[in-house]
């Protein structure tokens, strides 16, 4: 067992006020870690002091560390009393505004491996903490998963601060909350929680801080990662949080008074709760006309039903109920089907198999390689295999158009959901044809009606829409004109329902 | 936040209440309403929904009076003892209820999807479904009922309303005509289908009621006087059964208004084939059937779903399980095994009303029993259940079925055509199958291979005449996509053979009621054999030929259901279009009257035209106006209407015809002159020309069909409906009707 951390790894040692036993904890605990920074320094003009300077190399600002922190101390601290030394050093010795106190040893070292700079005094046992950061990072970019053609083009990044003052550049308003915990016993990945206070009800708030510090775990290293673990249903195949990388998007949900949650490291937000009526939207829709946005929802749903039914549907009308279509139609296919060797099941399994290959092994290759498996693998899987005989060219299409369908949704963790949902129609519509088929609409149809985000019915605002005086479908499945949408949806408390009012001229 | 607290709001009770309603009843009421009183079957109904209004009344006392949960109340205030016997009597009566719906559903749902499947797998997955939809509570029904309230009312509406185009008002009126004593037993059987109603004395407690904003903003927009009503849950609860009974209504009139009285009174779901007959606009479903059966069939779930919940909730009361769903289990197991008993479901309604009407106590026994059993296999943990369920029920998913009820569609034989003759005491069945290479880049098979497409099968008897084709062909017999059957005349001119064919037709659903119809003038295999003449097969040839020509001609469509009508109806004449060959072609030679089963009456092509203006068609066709044999004008209809009135005078009946339209004189005018040329005289006196030759072939029509040869070919007998005396009078009296009839004739076609 490691005599300097417990059993959930904090530094149970604390500081000493002799500095030499400090730094003695600091050498065993920065054992083996060749990025840590570490040097002692003697200060003061009449009065002197040691202390203790460190930081991990490269997570500071070398040239501001150099010259307004260290250097003022060395050349500027004559001065220095006799007594309350630690507060003179705070006081006066530092050139910078983001200057607080390390209470224990647990602290001071979260804070080194956050990019702060610690200065230890001998004497006291608390620890200065100097921010004077400098990381790397990838820098704001443009979204790659979330593209809108209107709109900002930002991007979440991994560094959290950014994050945060993505948000913060959207949202001035100083209700907007920032509560910040440290996830992982390991990695002390810092999550915030953000929120707009006195909108945001009371119930999701504590329920959310309540998901975040419900496990503990060594390491968070992705907010996909806190998102499973916050979800009340893990095993339906539907999200009930909803990630995004944009933060006008994230930015819309705080005002709405929904939970923002961001995670270090993660170019991906977590909004909370999510409907499933959230999960169609795309940030565009709301700058764009409402008749636009109201077709292009309406193409998604349509595109949603195509993806998760079409290949049961097709199973089940050419097998059971040909009668459904017309004579020429009928016949077409089953001439069509001629000399095929398999069944209709198998066929578009194995397509079904096929495409899910080529998609999943674009996203992993590179740029110009992946485009090309996309053309080539349509090409082999689409042309030959019907030239051979193989498969029919109806289920071509059919599972062109479904792969297809899947794209128009906004978000990808809900798309993939019906990855599943498909399989299953497929089975249940090639035993029992359209039975099995309204079979698995309504299997579907019940679990999603039964599932909960956060206290959110999923359906909503399609199930208990007399709340809010049915407010919330006007930004459903139409998109009511921008005018009209004058109550914020279901998420913010009762007394900030209204967000939009018409000014009075002035007289 | 929205907690679990199985809280349902007022809206969501509504859609909840009228899926229950709804479910059933859109299937058999129509049936039990015709077979306890007749034509005044729609009173019955209005009786029964009068009887369902004082019922809600009754369950807003009890609620009111039990704080909103029966059970629960008989436990606190009368012991534990009474409150078994109590459970106990809901819980057989529910058990009842859902083996009829679970056996009811599946027979139609094997009737009309799935021919060759299972029926105990239909039976097992309606049960699993609903009792999942059961286990996750009251909150989850509603919503489910919410989502599905517009999705399937909508269409279902809409459908019934294109349905009233399809009324024959004889089958439905007079609605009083003081024979049937049994209204009120009628209406006290239709009462029991509305026994779901009940489920509320049960929950009344947790249906929330809106906030006062939002019910000060509703008086305030609806006006105070509506203010008692809005917001009380009876409110609801009679808004559910006034949409309920609205749809009803439609669904009665409409079944009764297609089928007749006496095919709708045959068999318990007979509304199900009234679905068959209407058509939709635009044609883009070939049928329709199964698409409006599969959105009905999502209501069916919601609820039988609500049986098993109610199940589960007495019998938690009763025996004070603390988690409930466990007790689902041996409900699920008892209902499969007791719906898959082999007894038709005809005969188990039977049973079934007499226990409704008295008392059962089959199920009681069994119940305990398996409780205690589930008592024991609780012991093992809630997620050990669930995966044995899992297995167990997937198991049987496949071992019931491995596909083997699908048909791929290549294997499937799609008749387009069937020709039937009686030859030297036997019947002879042509089926024309379709040529698939003409759907293809190949193009049309020759000749020789087309002639193979042609197969001709004898016999006694047409269920022998399908086991005779399931022997020599490889693939499955098909007649979903029938475009046309052609009898011949010796078919038309047995009465046992022609009705044994209806049979036939009648129970088999795969064949559409709206598959057209037409004779031949000798046999109706010279027409099939030129199947192998034709591109895409003899039965679409005759399918395009009627809907181009003979249909935009204005010529009436005669269908499968006119000739099960004609069976049914007395006194119903059905015309036939009547087809001929001459030189490899067809064409139209005249039309056949079928009446009581039998060919009497047979026209030519010329007297095919007057009789078609007489009944009402003949939108875009030409009347030729002689004159000594000589054509001397040649109108152009562009328009027709035509009405009957039947008005009594001097005791008998007497019928106006009234023929009104308008046309062009297409030939007529002398030296290229034009009508709008000639004055208003000369016009107007053209015009009464016209007019008096056309009243004086009709009434030469009526003189020799109707009067002489004792043929209602207008149907004039169905439409006494307006006089109940007469209609008393000659009900079931043709002839005599026809004997005394008088008439009079307008003509109005303006030129």
């Amino acid at each position: 067992m490691d005599p300097l951390h417990d059993k959930f790894n904090r530094i149970i040692v604390p500081i000493s006020s002799n500095l030499e036993e400090t730094i003695k904890t600091v050498d065993a605990l920065s054992k083996d870690c060749a990025d840590f920074v570490k040097r002692k320094f003697t200060i003061g003009g009449k009065n002197k002091v040691d202390i203790y300077f460190v930081y991990i190399d490269n997570m500071v600002d070398k040239t501001l560390l150099e010259e307004d922190t260290l250097k003022y101390l060395l050349h500027q601290m004559d001065d220095m009393p006799e007594r309350n030394k630690f507060e003179y050093i705070k006081e006066k010795g530092l050139r910078t505004a983001d200057v607080s106190v390390a209470k224990d040893m647990d602290e001071a070292m979260t804070f080194i491996f956050g990019g702060d700079t610690i200065i230890f005094v001998d004497g006291y046992d608390k620890a200065i903490r100097v921010s004077v950061r400098g990381m790397a990072s990838r820098g704001i970019q443009s979204t790659e998963n979330e593209a809108a053609i209107r709109g900002s083009k930002e991007s979440f990044t991994e560094a959290f601060y950014l994050n945060r003052v993505l948000l913060r550049r959207r949202v001035k308003d100083a209700n907007m909350k920032m509560k910040q915990f440290k996830v992982g016993t390991r990695t002390l990945t810092d999550v915030a929680m953000v929120y707009l206070d006195g909108v945001a009800k009371k119930e999701i708030l504590e329920e959310v801080e309540r998901k975040i510090n419900e496990y503990t775990i060594d390491g968070i290293f992705d907010s996909g990662m806190l998102e499973q673990l916050m979800e009340s249903y893990p095993n339906s195949p539907f999200p009930q949080i909803q990630a995004t990388e944009r933060p006008d998007k994230a930015a819309a949900a705080i005002v709405e008074g929904r939970v923002v949650v961001l995670v270090d490291n993660s170019p991906t937000a977590l909004i909370i709760p999510a409907t499933l009526n959230t999960f169609f939207h795309a940030s565009d829709d709301t700058y764009n006309r409402w008749q636009v946005a109201s077709i292009i929802r309406i193409l998604r749903y349509i595109g949603a039903f195509l993806t998760m039914f079409l290949p049961g549907l097709y199973i089940a009308v050419v097998n059971y109920q040909p009668e459904l279509l017309s004579p020429s139609l009928t016949l077409s296919f089953a001439a069509a089907r001629q000399g095929v060797p398999f069944s209709v099941l198998v066929e578009i399994i194995a397509m079904e198999i096929a495409f899910e290959m080529l998609l999943e092994a674009g996203v992993r290759l590179p740029g110009p390689m992946g485009s090309m498996l996309g053309i080539v693998g349509g090409l082999v899987i689409g042309d030959a295999a019907v030239g051979a005989n193989l498969v029919s060219p109806m289920v071509v299409i059919i599972v062109a158009l479904t792969a297809i369908s899947a794209f128009t949704i906004p978000n990808e963790a809900f798309a993939s959901a019906f990855r599943l949902i498909r399989f299953f129609s497929i089975i249940l519509s090639a035993f029992l044809g359209l039975y099995g088929f309204i079979l698995s609409l309504m299997f579907l149809l019940i679990h999603l009606a039964g599932l909960k985000s956060f206290g959110q019915p999923y359906l909503a605002p399609y199930v208990v829409s007399s709340l809010n005086d049915r407010g919330d479908k006007k930004d459903s499945l139409i998109r009511y004109p921008l005018r009209m949408l004058i109550n914020r949806p279901t998420f913010a408390q009762e007394e900030e329902r209204v967000r939009l009012v018409k000014n009075q001229k002035n007289t | 936040m929205y907690l679990n607290n199985e809280r349902i709001s007022t809206n969501q009770l509504k859609r909840l209440i009228v899926f229950n309603l709804l479910s059933i009843s859109l299937l058999v009421i129509p049936s039990i309403a015709v077979s306890s009183a007749g034509r005044e079957g729609l009173i019955s109904i209005l009786i029964a929904l009068l009887f369902a209004l004082i019922y809600s009344f009754y369950i807003g006392f009890v609620s009111k009076a039990t704080s909103g949960n029966l059970i629960k109340y008989s436990k606190d205030k009368c012991g534990g003892f009474l409150t078994y016997i109590v459970g106990l009597f809901y819980i057989l009566k529910y058990i009842a209820c859902l083996i009829l719906y679970v056996k009811l559903f599946a027979r139609v749902i094997k009737e009309t999807l799935l021919e060759d499947g299972n029926i105990r797998l239909i039976i097992l997955m309606l049960i699993l479904a609903s009792a999942y939809l059961a286990s996750k509570g009251l909150e989850v029904r509603a919503r489910i009922a919410e989502i599905l309230y517009l999705i399937i009312l909508v269409p279902v509406a809409l459908f019934l309303i294109l349905g009233l185009k399809k009324l024959e008002l004889g089958n439905i009126l007079p609605i009083i005509t003081g024979e049937r004593k049994d209204i009120i037993y009628g209406a006290y059987r239709i009462f029991i289908i509305f026994t779901s109603l009940e489920f509320l004395i049960f929950k009344m407690d947790l249906i929330r009621v809106e906030s006062k904003r939002n019910q000060d903003k509703k008086t305030r927009r609806l006006g105070y006087v509506s203010k008692p009503f809005i917001n009380t849950k009876l409110a609801y609860i009679l808004k559910a059964l006034f949409v309920a009974g609205i749809i009803n209504v439609l669904v009665y009139l409409v079944t009764v208004g297609t089928l007749g009285i006496k095919d709708t009174s045959n068999k318990l779901w007979s509304s199900i084939y009234m679905i068959q007959i209407i058509d939709l606009p635009g044609n883009f479903l070939q049928r329709h059937d199964a698409l409006i059966i599969s959105i009905w069939i999502l209501s069916i779930f919601v609820v039988i779903s609500g049986f098993f919940y109610y199940l589960l909730m007495i019998s938690k009361e009763m025996y004070g399980f603390n988690h409930r769903n466990y007790m689902i289990l041996p409900f699920i197991i008892l209902v499969f095994f007791l719906s898959i008993i082999p007894i038709d479901i005809e005969d188990y309604y039977v049973i079934f009303e007499r226990y409704m009407m008295g008392i059962g106590f089959l199920v009681s026994i069994l119940v305990p029993l398996i409780v205690i059993i589930i008592g024991k296999i609780k012991s093992a943990g809630n997620k050990k259940i669930k995966l044995a369920f899992l297995i167990i029920a997937t198991v049987i998913l496949f071992s019931l079925t491995g596909c083997r009820d699908m048909t791929e569609i290549e294997d499937r034989d799609f008749i387009q055509a069937i020709g039937i003759d009686y030859i030297d005491g036997q019947i002879s069945l042509s089926l024309a199958s379709p040529d698939l290479a003409a759907y293809t880049d190949g193009g049309p098979s020759d000749e020789d291979a087309k002639e193979k497409l042609l197969k001709t099968l004898t016999g006694n008897d047409f269920y022998q005449l399908e086991e005779e084709y399931l022997n020599l062909a490889n693939r499955r017999l098909d007649f979903s996509h029938l475009q046309v059957v052609i009898l011949g005349r010796q078919v038309v001119d047995n009465k046992d053979l022609y009705y044994s064919f209806l049979t036939y037709i009648e129970n088999k659903y795969e064949i559409s009621r709206n598959t057209l119809v037409v004779m031949s003038d000798s046999m109706a295999q010279d027409i099939m054999v030129l199947n192998s003449k034709m591109d895409t097969g003899i039965g679409d040839y005759i399918y395009q030929l009627y809907r181009i020509n003979v249909l935009n001609k204005g010529r009436e469509e005669v269908k499968l259901q006119n000739l099960l009508l004609s069976r049914n109806e007395e006194g119903f004449v059905v015309k036939l279009p009547v087809l001929g060959v001459e030189e490899d072609n067809i064409e139209i030679a005249g039309a056949g009257f079928i009446r009581e089963g039998r060919l009497v009456y047979e026209t030519d092509k010329r007297e095919s035209i007057y009789i078609n203006l007489a009944k009402g068609y003949g939108n875009s066709s030409r009347i030729f106006i002689e004159d000594n044999n000589k054509i001397s004008y040649v109108i152009k209809l562009n328009k027709v209407d035509q009405s009957i009135d039947i008005i009594q005078r001097d005791g008998k009946p007497f019928m106006i015809l009234r023929i009104e339209g308008d046309g062009d004189l297409e030939k007529g005018l002398d030296n290229g002159k034009r009508l709008a040329s000639l004055d208003n005289q000369k016009i107007k006196e053209i015009n009464i020309e016209c007019n008096k030759y056309l009243e004086e072939q009709i009434s030469s029509l009526i003189e020799n069909l109707s009067k002489k040869e004792k043929i209602d070919f207008l149907n004039a007998s169905r439409l006494l409906y307006s006089d109940i005396s007469l209609w008393k009078r000659y009900k079931g009296n043709v002839d005599k009707f026809l004997d005394d009839l008088d008439y009079h004739i307008e003509v109005n076609i303006g030129l």
